[in-house]
Formats: C-alpha cells, structure tokens, sequence
C-alpha cells in the first residue's frame, strides 16, 4: 500500500477465520515477499479497535468512557484515522458491519476503500475459537449462535470492546449490508490455492503483486511456517494460556472434536449464510 | 454555582478559582491569596466556528487560540488561549463528577499546553524530597505501582497526569496534582482493600478513587527520574517470563523515551509550536535521569519492582547531580 494513498482497507472477519493469516500474508507481500518477525510479524496492520489508537487519534483517554461513549465515537475515530497519513492503511476488523445507536455507519463508507472479508467453515471456527478462549466447545458453539462481547471485561484491556453478533448475522452483514467493495473469500480457499487467493486480494485491494515477490510471500506465511515461528519466539495475539494461536489449519478438523449432534446443530442453525458465502461445498 | 461557595485552590502549578467547584482540589494557602489564578467557570462554549482547526474530533482550535473540547452527553469545555480561563459547558443531566474526570484529563493537557508546559502520562511519587514518574501506556501499571508505593509510605505527587515545571534554573519540578489515585476494581482488591465506601470514576465503571494511604507531596518536588514501563514480548507457550530489567537510557534514546511518555502525545504535539516542544523534551532527557522498566504486570512481581523503584530514586540525586552514573 502506498503512504498518503487514501481510504482504508478493512480485513473483516469473524475471529479464527483466517484473518491474521491473510494479514501475514499481505504484511510479507508488502515487503517483496520477505520473512516475519515473531513475536511481532503484523505491526503495519492493527485491530481497528485499538485503545491506545483510539487515544490518541481522539484526544481522550478510552478508559473513562463508558463502552456505549466509546462505540459511538468509533466512526469519529476511523475518520481521523483516514484523515491521518502516518497511519497504517490496512486494519484488521472483527466486528460486523453496523451502525452506532445514532444511526452512523461503524465504518463510515467514504473512508472505506476496499473490504477483504474472510470468512471459514463455522465448525472449524467453533473449535479454533474454543482453543482461543480456553473455553469449552459447548461455550464456542453458544459465542457462534447467539453472539459476544469481546474485550468487555470489568477493566479495559488492549482492544475497546466489540460486539460480535451470531456468527450467520456477522458474516450476512459484511456480505449483504456493506456498501463498500467486498471481496469474501474463505479460509479454505486460502488452504487450497494460497498463492491464487493472495493474488486476487492484492488485485482487490490495489496492491502490486509481482510473481515472485507472491511467490516468496506464500511460502514465508504457511500455516506451518507461523505455527513453527509461534512455538520459537511466540505471538503478541496468542490469548490462550494453553494453546498456540496458530493450530492445525486442517479444513473439516472439527470433525475428529465435535459430537455429531453438535456439528449438525451448528450447520443447521447457519445453513443460509453458509451457503451465501459457499461454505456448504 | 454560586460565587459565594468559590474557593481559591491548588491545582498542579496553578492557583484555580473554582466557580465550578473542584472539591478533591486541595485550598490553596494563605500566601497565594493574590496570585494569578485561573477562573474555572460555568458558561456556554460555542459549537466550533468555520475558520477554527480540527485538531482531533473532540479537540478543536480557534484563530485566536481558544481551545475547545467536547465529550459528547458529558460536557464542552474551553480553555482561552491565554489559558486563564476555563468555561464548562456540562450537558444536560450530566454528572458532576464526571464532567470533572475530563477537565482534570484532557483539560488539563490543554491547560498545561497554553502555559507552556509539556503534560507527561505518568504517575508521579516522591519520596526523601525527591520524584518519580512512572509512565507508560494506558493500562501498563502506572497507577497500580501509585497505590502500592503510597502504601510502602511514598506521597502521591500526581496521577495520570504529570506537569513537570521547565524553568530554566534550578532542578526539575512536579507540583502536587489531583489527589486520587483512579484504580481497577480488580487491582484495588488486590491490594487487599475494598471498594466500599470508594467513589467510582464514572457510575458505569470499575474504576475507583483511592486517596493516597500516605498523603500528597506538601509542594513541588524535583524530579530525580523518568521510569518507562514496559510489559515484556511474550515467548513461546509455557516458558516463564523473563527476569525484570531496568536500563538507563541516554541521548536519543532518553529523549524518544520522553517524547514516547507524553500524554496525549498526537494532540500535544498538534498544539504545541515544535521549538518549545523539542526544548522540553530536550530538558527533561537531559536533567531527568530516564529508565525503562521491563517487568511482568502481576501482582506477585511488586516486591520486586519497589525496590527496582527504591534503586532508581537512591542512585538519582537531583538538581546538579541529575545527571550522576548510576
């Protein structure tokens, strides 16, 4: 992404979809393709819903406001974030597209360039998630269908809280509600045919894509490289006491740790909006 | 608001008159009944106009250098660019409380600015006639290690907000700010007190007023050093944290460490011409002795961080001496 290019571009996802991957991967395209440094490898591309951004680009300090005040600045904040030349173009985004109580875009439209959306296999999520949490697959599978607050605990942490609506809602908002150019793609197809799937979100979001420098940048950002680097020097967005953030990657792992009835209510209760975005192939 | 309840108090460096009334502010003495003090008062604060510059979307500055700040449902505030008056706008059924949680927050940045001097997000300590500041993110500690050094019988100079005086002469100072120490539910529990009879931050909040368990500073205090607290990187799954260290930082180093540790750093910076910024800095890297903390953020590692502090302040002597090799 060139400095001073204007407007923002979202990597929106429901959380353990992929996000960070493609992240990874675009932090290492930007760089010609060039290895990260753990335990710190994305610093370019933030959470949208910094705290100490938030700070700083608003001129108040987060933690004395309420998280209602805090929401409603939030389209406030990205405004200036786009107004602001110094900072990253790239943010990373687990909330739903939506609007504040005072009818507001979360993501004000005029500022927003281009979205990547990501999007996986809603069991897949449910065990990566519950590894995350370090919560029981029960709980997971509860976050999934009826939504959650995250960050929102009785003391402010790093993030301002989200809130992520069940997940069919999460993913229908980015692809049905979105104004702004979506491109959704699925964590499969980034499994499958990374190098194919890096390219069109660079074509996406307008980022030179040379083929060597995509070449190098696939193979710096597998699963398995980042999962090797994670068990070395590990990884600022590891939250789990007991489990590495980066896990096995394996499209239909859920099947080995969820019980049948399980795996059958999840697919039932998202059927539609799995199969909006594909995921029922 | 009656002027017949005004009192003439001390807030940091100044003398206020609090038309507004500024309770936690202590009154001011005897001695500094005809000093210039700064008016804080009920009035309207106008929207901003067409010609005046957005400095952030609550922050805004007027041709003439009036600036105005805004937190929407709580209160507007304008600080004249001389900064002698502040007028309060509260909104309707605003809390009083709360309307002082910012005024004593950002106001006081924007205060600290119009009078020249460069506001540091740090807590402030003093003990044996001597000051630390402790500073470092939101969330990294600062006013966790207040409370414990307050308990271990140091006196609070400030929290959260650290005016450091830049006279040219003599050593550096910290007057007394507001005297509270605004603490997590969570970290006041674990100092084994409790939040009953504490007021909170906001109603909404966790967030409490704990007095300082030793009092204030009687006055202003020179500054012996800056300490930066920093969390550690986190390593691999399962490996213990790594042992607390503590670096003396010097030349540009120490100077990006001052500049990392001012509060509200994107919006001092807006608002402060660069020469007078870059000579506060440059005065407070070079007479302030200036260290990075790095220790794990529990509970369990106090003990050890005190004495790391305790350390800091024994070989920092102040005035002439800042500077000494530790």
């Amino acid at each position: 992404m060139m400095a001073g290019e204007s407007g923002l571009v979202l990597i929106a996802s429901f959380p353990k979809s992929g996000n960070t991957w493609v992240r990874l991967a675009l932090a290492s395209l930007m760089r010609g393709g060039a290895p990260l440094s753990f335990p710190a490898p994305v610093p370019d591309i933030p959470i949208c819903a910094s705290r100490l951004r938030f700070d700083e680009l608003m001129g108040v300090e987060s933690a004395d406001l309420t998280p209602m005040e805090a929401y409603r600045l939030r389209p406030a904040m990205l405004r200036q974030w786009a107004a602001t030349p110094s900072e990253p173009r790239i943010l990373k985004v687990h909330d739903a597209w939506g609007r504040t109580p005072d009818g507001e875009s979360l993501f004000p439209p005029e500022v927003i360039r281009a979205v990547v959306h990501v999007v996986r296999d809603p069991r897949d999520v449910c065990v990566s998630f519950a590894a995350h949490l370090d919560v029981s697959i029960e709980t997971s599978a509860r976050y999934l269908s009826q939504g959650l607050w995250m960050a929102r605990g009785s003391r402010p942490v790093i993030q301002l809280p989200q809130w992520l609506p069940p997940w069919s809602e999460h993913v229908l908002s980015w692809t049905e509600d979105c104004p702004c150019p979506v491109l959704t793609i699925r964590f499969a197809d980034m499994r499958a045919d990374p190098r194919g799937t890096l390219a069109r979100i660079a074509h996406h979001i307008g980022l030179d894509s040379p083929a060597d420098a995509l070449d190098r940048a696939v193979a710096a950002t597998t699963l398995e490289a980042m999962a090797a680097a994670e068990r070395s020097f590990g990884f600022v967005e590891r939250q789990s006491k007991n489990n590495q953030f980066f896990g096995s990657g394996r499209v239909g792992g859920w099947r080995g740790v969820l019980s049948q009835p399980l795996g059958d209510s999840i697919r039932e209760a998202h059927a539609a909006a799995m199969a909006r975005v594909g995921l029922n192939e | 608001m009656g002027s017949q309840n005004t009192a003439r108090r001390v807030w940091g460096p100044w003398s206020v008159i609090d038309e507004v009334p500024l309770p936690e502010l202590p009154l001011a003495p005897l001695e500094q009944a005809g000093a210039p003090a700064i008016l804080v008062r009920e009035a309207a604060v106008p929207a901003p106009g067409a010609d005046w510059q957005q400095i952030t979307p609550l922050v805004h500055r007027a041709p003439d250098g009036t600036l105005r700040f805004e937190v929407p449902d709580i209160a507007a505030f304008l600080v004249s660019g001389d900064g002698w008056t502040v007028s309060v706008a509260p909104a309707s059924g605003a809390e009083a409380g709360d309307v002082r949680l910012f005024l004593y927050g950002t106001v006081q940045a924007l205060l600290a600015v119009a009078h020249g001097l460069l506001p540091l997000h740090a807590a402030t300590m003093a003990k044996d006639g001597r000051a630390l500041a402790i500073s470092g993110a939101s969330g990294a500690g600062k006013s966790t290690l207040a409370a414990a050094l307050s308990h271990a019988g140091w006196h609070l100079v400030a929290d959260d907000v650290t005016l450091v005086g830049a006279s040219p002469a003599g050593p550096l100072q910290v007057s007394p700010g507001v005297p509270r120490v605004k603490l997590w539910r969570d970290m006041v529990e674990g100092f084994g007190l409790t939040t009953d009879g504490l007021a909170r931050t906001r109603m909404e909040l966790e967030k409490f007023q704990l007095l300082p368990a030793h009092g204030m500073a009687a006055g202003p205090v020179p500054l012996a050093a800056l300490v930066l607290l920093e969390a550690p990187p986190p390593g691999p799954l399962g490996t213990p944290p790594p042992p607390l260290t503590l670096t003396r930082l010097r030349g540009q180093e120490a100077f990006l460490g001052v500049e990392s540790a001012v509060y509200r750093r994107r919006l001092v910076g807006a608002l402060m011409p660069a020469k007078q910024r870059l000579a506060a800095l440059g005065g407070l890297a070079s007479r302030a002795a200036v260290h990075r903390l790095v220790r794990v953020q529990s509970l369990a590692a106090l003990p050890e961080v005190l004495a790391a502090l305790e350390g800091v302040l024994a070989c920092n002597p102040v005035g002439a001496a800042g500077a000494a090799q530790p």
